[in-house]
């Protein structure tokens, strides 16, 4: 008998011992249960976006990587200039020690220039979210197309805005069974915007990490009892390889989604379990520091950096811990590095605003780089795609915070945020095919927020606004979600 | 590195993010599981994934162990209500907390592979309340403990216990006819009586 039944058996008999003598009526029962659980298809492209997401605090964020006079302006005709480079992305990162017990098996060949191949207009369908809607039926999606900003409405609903009132739109989804219930009030403090200059380009991930031939000498190899290469047509699809030392790293390829992920071992973290010190205010690393920690740590293990743009610091978790009372502080060991991926030279950022790319995690502690997420590709497709270039529009959209919003009932609070000049970025965008996502980089507007609120500040520093026309258009069609349900509670 | 459940809670309820992603890397699978199993659909199971973290991380300063039992159970009792929520939303006229509830022509928008399994699932435990059904699948499919699922729906220990196993019990009672009629379209199910 399957051990997992047997379980289910000796706990329903602990429960309730006259059970036992109806154990062959129970087995079938139990048994079709258990087979008839379904397969959940998670998705790691969600589960590591909602992860940056929620590690992304309110607001307060320090943009190091940001000085540069190309990316503060909205300079768009300086972009279209930007756009005819051809930017590489070459990852070389060598296992040259042989500590790891693959000392012949080299990542150098994981350098190389990603291919971008360009494939006329609209290639990729309409950009729905939902393959079911994939040939204009937007409305057959679910209802709730929420992801991070929430459920969609008719623009329409809202007025478009002028240049000197406020523009009134619910926030984030907030608290529904304790405090206020908060509209957010956004205002436009920047620039007189000028879509015309944007250009046009969609950008597919199609392949992943180009390992040539070393995958396939892996798979000629044998191991103990097992000899690989007996199993006609194996391929490489993941490995770890780990330096056995406390102070070493362990390290996770995934060459098929192009994710290379380096993870310091216990040492690096300057303390075990038992003996935890929270950091004090003496203990953190300026900006600075932090990223001439991540750049040595980049030339010491030679990962070529030049299809990334400048380094972002992410410090908004020791600005808020200081923000804090005395005693009410935590300050967390870890502050984030982020390098942009690089696409015919448009920087790639996240939904949410952060940046998407290489990824470094500096310990205040140890003052070591104790995580590196790089996320590389060495295939795109291009396609170009209409845009909304109408402004006043794309205002509109902005003063929701952003293209999804939850209009909230019972609003008990309001709290004005601004917000200024928008850059231009590449966002990202997932497409589902077959119960697959597939992630695009596709045209947006990323407006930071000049002016959060100290007490109830909002989730994220910047407010992205996608601009291809099927994005917003499917966006329009989805009604809206309530959040708050009084009538709900979190127990009975 | 290594903290406990404990630390990790206190640690993000002080702001320590990277704590809450910890937490996080836990329970994200878990969540998002129990979620799909109530709602069969991949993108809403995502989006109220995601809705169920941001509510978790907007309220974690308030939670406490000894208002609201364990902090599994307290993320499950999220998760639940809002997949509720999210059925009333889009059905406010009915009565209808989670997919189960639908009826079957109503499920246009489900993945097309699991359509006949779904059906085959609702026949079983279509039955029952919505509490009953929440227990079995967490008990049976998820394995949590009684404490995390007392926590989930609001009840205490004891009477989680008695509610799942007198649900068993009334599904052996209520499924002996239609189980002939399964197994005869689970080829895999070769015995009734299992291996």
């Amino acid at each position: 008998m399957d051990p997992k039944l047997k379980d289910i058996l000796k706990d329903l008999y602990t429960l309730d011992p006259s059970l036992e003598a109806q154990e062959a009526e129970l087995l079938p029962v139990l048994e079709a249960l258990l087979k008839l659980k379904p397969e959940t298809p998670l998705d790691a492209n969600f589960t590591a976006e909602l992860r940056r997401k929620l590690l992304t605090p309110s607001s307060h964020s320090s943009s190091l990587a940001m000085s540069s006079p190309a990316f503060h302006k909205f300079a768009f005709a300086g972009l279209g200039g930007l756009i005819t480079l051809l930017i590489a992305v070459p990852v070389t990162y060598k296992l040259s020690q042989s500590s790891t017990g693959l000392s012949d098996f080299s990542l150098s060949s994981l350098s190389g220039l990603p291919k971008i191949t360009n494939l006329g207009q609209a290639a990729f369908g309409t950009l729905s979210s939902d393959a079911s809607s994939a040939n204009g039926a937007l409305s057959e999606r679910s209802s709730t197309t929420v992801g991070m900003g929430g459920g969609g409405t008719a623009a329409s609903a809202v007025p478009a805005p002028t240049s000197d009132t406020k523009l009134m739109a619910p926030g984030m989804p907030i608290d529904p069974y304790y405090g206020d219930v908060i509209e957010y009030v956004y205002t436009y403090k920047g620039e007189a915007l000028d879509l015309s200059g944007v250009s046009d380009a969609v950008y597919k991930k199609t392949g992943g990490l180009n390992i040539g031939n070393s995958g396939k000498d892996l798979t000629r190899d044998t191991f103990g009892p097992l000899n690989i290469s007996a199993f006609k047509g194996a391929k490489l699809q993941t490995f770890n390889v780990k330096q056995d030392a406390d102070n070493g790293y362990t390290i996770y390829v995934d060459p098929e989604n192009g994710v290379i992920s380096i993870n310091g071992n216990q040492g690096l973290w300057g303390y075990s379990s038992g003996d935890y010190i929270p950091l004090t205010e003496s203990d953190i690393m300026s900006n600075e520091d932090a990223i001439a920690t991540t750049n040595k740590f980049l030339a010491d293990y030679d990962i070529d950096t030049t299809g990334f743009g400048a380094p972002v610091v992410d410090d908004r978790g020791v600005v808020y811990a200081l923000s804090q009372p005395v005693g009410m502080r935590y300050i967390p060991d870890t502050v984030n590095i982020t390098y942009p991926l690089l696409l015919e030279g448009q920087p790639a950022y996240n939904g949410d605003g952060s940046a998407y790319g290489l990824f470094a995690m500096v310990n205040m502690r140890t003052k070591a780089v104790v995580s590196l997420t790089i996320n590389v590709a060495s295939t795109y497709d291009k396609s170009s795609y209409e845009l909304e270039r109408d402004s006043a529009e794309i205002l509109n959209l902005a003063s929701h915070g952003g293209l999804y919003y939850y209009p909230m009932e019972g609003v008990t609070k309001t709290v004005e945020i601004e917000l200024g000049t928008p850059e231009v970025i590449l966002t990202s965008h997932y497409t589902y095919t077959n119960n697959n996502s597939e992630l695009l980089f596709i045209p947006a507007l990323s407006f930071p927020v000049t002016k959060n609120s100290d007490t109830d500040p909002v989730y994220s520093d910047h407010i992205v606004i996608p601009l291809v026309q099927s994005v917003i258009d499917e966006a329009r069609a989805q009604p809206p979600i309530t959040i708050y349900n009084e009538n709900v509670k979190m127990a009975e | 590195m290594l903290r406990t459940e404990d630390e990790l809670i206190h640690a993000s309820q002080n702001g320590d993010r990277q704590a809450f992603g910890e937490l996080y890397d836990v329970y994200a699978e878990k969540l998002y599981t129990f979620i799909y199993y109530k709602t069969s659909q991949r993108e809403t199971a995502e989006d109220l994934t995601s809705i169920v973290f941001m509510k978790a991380l907007r309220n974690l300063k308030k939670y406490t162990q000894t208002e609201q039992g364990s902090f599994a159970g307290w993320l499950y009792a999220i998760a639940r209500n809002t997949v509720i929520d999210h059925y009333r939303s889009i059905r406010p006229n009915d009565s209808i907390d989670d997919a189960f509830d639908l009826p079957s022509h109503a499920h246009i928008m489900e993945d097309t592979e699991h359509h006949l399994q779904l059906e085959k699932i609702q026949t079983y435990l279509k039955s029952l309340p919505s509490i009953k059904r929440d227990i079995i699948l967490m008990r049976v499919w998820q394995e949590l403990p009684y404490k995390t699922i007392a926590a989930a729906v609001g009840k205490t220990e004891d009477n989680c216990k008695m509610m799942y196993s007198r649900s068993i019990k009334e599904l052996r009672l209520a499924l002996t006819s239609i189980l002939i009629l399964t197994l005869m379209y689970l080829p895999h199910l070769s015995s009734p009586y299992g291996s």
